[in-house]
């Protein structure tokens, strides 16, 4: 089976290289859209079936500044991605990741049938020392657990629901090609099961969510999560990768206010959150919580944001993103300070931590990290390296007369 | 149907509860018998009226609705237990599976043996079908979703208290309240006509659950006429805040007719 997509971006990237985002037109009425590719320098060309696309594109050349590559999205990246017939897939579980540990990658050169078991729960849980909130969840946490697939596998979910559950529930995954992202099909009364069966057509980072009505009340209280769909090739390796969502939290009490906390239905709608958290819990990613790392090492960052309303200002404190694939996508930005993450979206963040500190993981719209929670922090153990970041160097009084003159005003 | 996850204040298990076999099971059937007949439904007046659906048909007005009966508590497993004596076509595991799911009175150990389940709680894993033949049997029938929701926005001192801030959000909680004790009737307050349990027990099955249903995706628009997933989340909805009512929606979507689940039961109405 082979479906043309001429908007399938099947890019090769490898580490290190500069980056350039080259504008396609495509041509005429045919799609009416533009097409963003990002090619990193040296990457190995995949022989592709040829494209034929319903309107010859119109390729500009570009050359990246720094590199003097021609960035020019390559020929394959307009592919009809092959896919293998559901049926002739081998089938593997997935090996599920759980926050923050980011599911394994894809150690599959082939595609395959991916199985999926989620359950879907309501169980009272911390949300924050001493004070517990009714989460809503898959499969028992918040953020629900990763998924990881490889681009043109075959992911057969099911989805039950607890008999414990009082609500009925569904997933809405966004790396769904089809009716409602799945919600339909898998709507689900308590002590029941659904099935259904999707295909992974494109790369990126994806949120799934409930979307049983009221959505905001399922989201707001926990049902979200990512799927990670790997470009053919993968993704570049790195020494360490890590699972963060942050999510919106909506009490009548105010952050800390001890006791059950219920859903609080007109702070949601006034978008007024009592929490905004990482991972679910107050300190979840921090204090003994936190994530390590060490001097030399790269980080893998997968960050989604469940929301239900806030765009999160995602920054480390203390570093810079090499990398950011750009809302999740297989555009790459690089050097990046803070990146935005909107509700019901993603990025994939990547550094190389230079140098021994605790990085502080916040949100720069940085009074919901001071007083609503959103703070997660990595601990980077290794060598001082006093050529990048010498420590504090001196302190002491100084004479007055040694104040820099400063422009009149 | 109606919703609700279970009773709100519901007691610890009582010495009957902990029975074990032999004499002391006999003596706590013949005592869930009594407490049986104590529940034997009777039924509350509900004035004539008018209902909104909760999603309307364009160009429809309100609904008129005529008075009616409907029973105070919800349907005990005692007086289920009763019916399928009388009719053993509806006995567990008697029904085919185009009118009852496999999971149909699960929590029952056997035909006519409740095992561990209180007499008093709210029969569950009952499908549509068969809590339609338990109130023909009675000479009664299932209450219309619009006779439920009439019965079921009353306040203990008001005909509609849907319009409270603070009622609606004690149902929310309500419904969205974990509790695994068995969902014995009668033991909340009753509203204004003299009901138990519309709220937080157990859903409850109506007489047409599909009649204006939100889809399995909840944000789409759709239409009422298209098969069972029809209306909208949101748009089309006559009041957005009513999140109670999006969550009874919810759960009439969820099911067919043949469903079974622990969490819904129902009462009748004439």
């Amino acid at each position: 089976m082979k479906i043309p997509r001429s908007t399938q971006n099947r890019t090769s990237i490898d580490g290190g290289t500069a980056l350039v985002a080259i504008v396609l037109a495509l041509g005429v009425l045919a799609i009416g859209t533009t097409g963003w590719l990002v090619d990193r320098g040296a990457s190995t060309r995949v022989d592709a079936a040829p494209v034929q696309p319903a309107a010859q594109p119109i390729v500009q050349h570009v050359q990246d500044t720094s590199t003097g590559h021609d960035v020019t999205m390559p020929e394959e990246a307009l592919a009809p991605v092959e896919l293998v017939d559901v049926a002739d897939l081998p089938v593997v579980e997935a090996e599920l990741g759980y926050a923050p540990n980011a599911a394994p990658p894809v150690d599959r050169d082939h595609p395959a049938l991916v199985d999926v078991e989620f359950i879907s729960t309501e169980e009272t849980m911390e949300i924050a020392d001493g004070v517990d909130y009714t989460f809503w969840t898959f499969n028992g946490s918040v953020p629900g657990p990763m998924i990881r697939v490889r681009q043109g596998d075959a992911v057969r979910l099911n989805f039950k629901n607890s008999h414990e559950s009082a609500m009925p529930h569904n997933i809405d995954l966004h790396a769904v090609t089809g009716t409602g992202g799945g919600a339909e099909a898998t709507l689900t009364m308590p002590g029941h099961e659904t099935g259904v069966t999707f295909r992974a057509l494109n790369p990126g980072v994806y949120i799934y969510h409930c979307a049983t009505a009221p959505v905001g009340m399922h989201i707001g209280n926990g049902m979200y999560g990512l799927i990670v769909v790997e470009p053919e090739e993968g993704y570049p390796e790195v020494d360490r990768e890590y699972y963060v969502v942050q999510g919106d939290f909506y009490t009548p009490g105010d952050f800390g206010e001890p006791g059950h906390q219920p859903f609080d239905m007109q702070r949601a709608i006034d978008e007024d959150p009592s929490y905004v958290l990482f991972n679910g819990r107050v300190g979840a990613i921090a204090g003994e919580n936190a994530l390590h790392a060490e001097v030399g090492e790269t980080v893998r960052l997968f960050v989604g944001n469940g929301g239900p309303n806030l765009v999160s200002s995602f920054h480390v404190i203390g570093e810079i993103f090499d990398r950011v694939y750009v809302e999740g996508g297989m555009m790459v930005n690089e050097n990046v300070q803070t990146t935005l993450v909107p509700a019901g979206g993603s990025a994939m963040v990547e550094f190389r931590a230079e140098v021994p500190s605790t990085l502080n993981l916040v949100d720069h719209s940085i009074f919901r990290t001071f007083h609503k929670g959103t703070l997660g922090q990595i601990v980077v153990v290794g060598e001082e390296d006093h050529e990048i970041y010498s420590e504090r160097q001196y302190e002491r009084p100084f004479d007055p007369a040694d104040a820099p003159d400063l422009p009149a005003n | 149907m109606t919703p609700a996850p279970r009773h709100a204040h519901a007691p610890a298990a009582t010495p009957a509860d902990r029975a074990p076999a032999g004499l002391a099971r006999v003596l706590f059937l013949l005592s869930a018998l009594l407490v049986g007949a104590a529940f034997s439904q009777p039924l509350a007046s509900v004035p004539a009226t008018t209902y909104a659906p909760f999603y309307p048909v364009a160009g429809e007005g309100p609904h008129e609705v005529p008075a009616f009966e409907i029973a105070v508590v919800p349907v005990t497993n005692a007086d289920y237990l009763a019916f399928v004596r009388d009719h053993p076509d509806w006995a567990k595991g008697a029904p085919p599976e185009i009118f009852a799911d496999p999971g149909y009175l699960a929590h029952w150990a056997g035909p006519t043996d409740l095992g561990d389940t209180p007499a008093d709680a709210a029969v569950t894993n009952v499908s549509w079908f068969a809590a339609g033949a338990y109130c023909d049997a009675r000479g009664l029938r299932l209450p219309s979703e619009d006779e439920w929701e009439v019965a079921a926005r009353a306040g203990v001192d008001r005909a509609d208290a849907s319009d409270d801030p603070v009622v609606q959000a004690e149902r929310l909680a309500a419904y969205a309240r974990r509790n695994a004790a068995p969902p014995r009737v009668g033991r909340a307050a009753p509203n204004l006509y003299g009901v138990h349990d519309l709220h937080g027990l157990v859903w409850e099955w109506v007489e047409d659950p599909w009649s204006g249903i939100v889809q399995g995706d909840s944000r789409n628009i759709g239409d009422r006429d298209v098969a069972r997933v029809c209306g909208g989340a949101s748009l089309g909805a006559r009041d957005r805040d009513d999140y109670p009512a999006f969550l009874r929606h919810a759960v009439r979507t969820a099911l067919g007719p043949a469903s079974v689940t622990g969490s819904v039961g129902f009462r009748c109405a004439r």
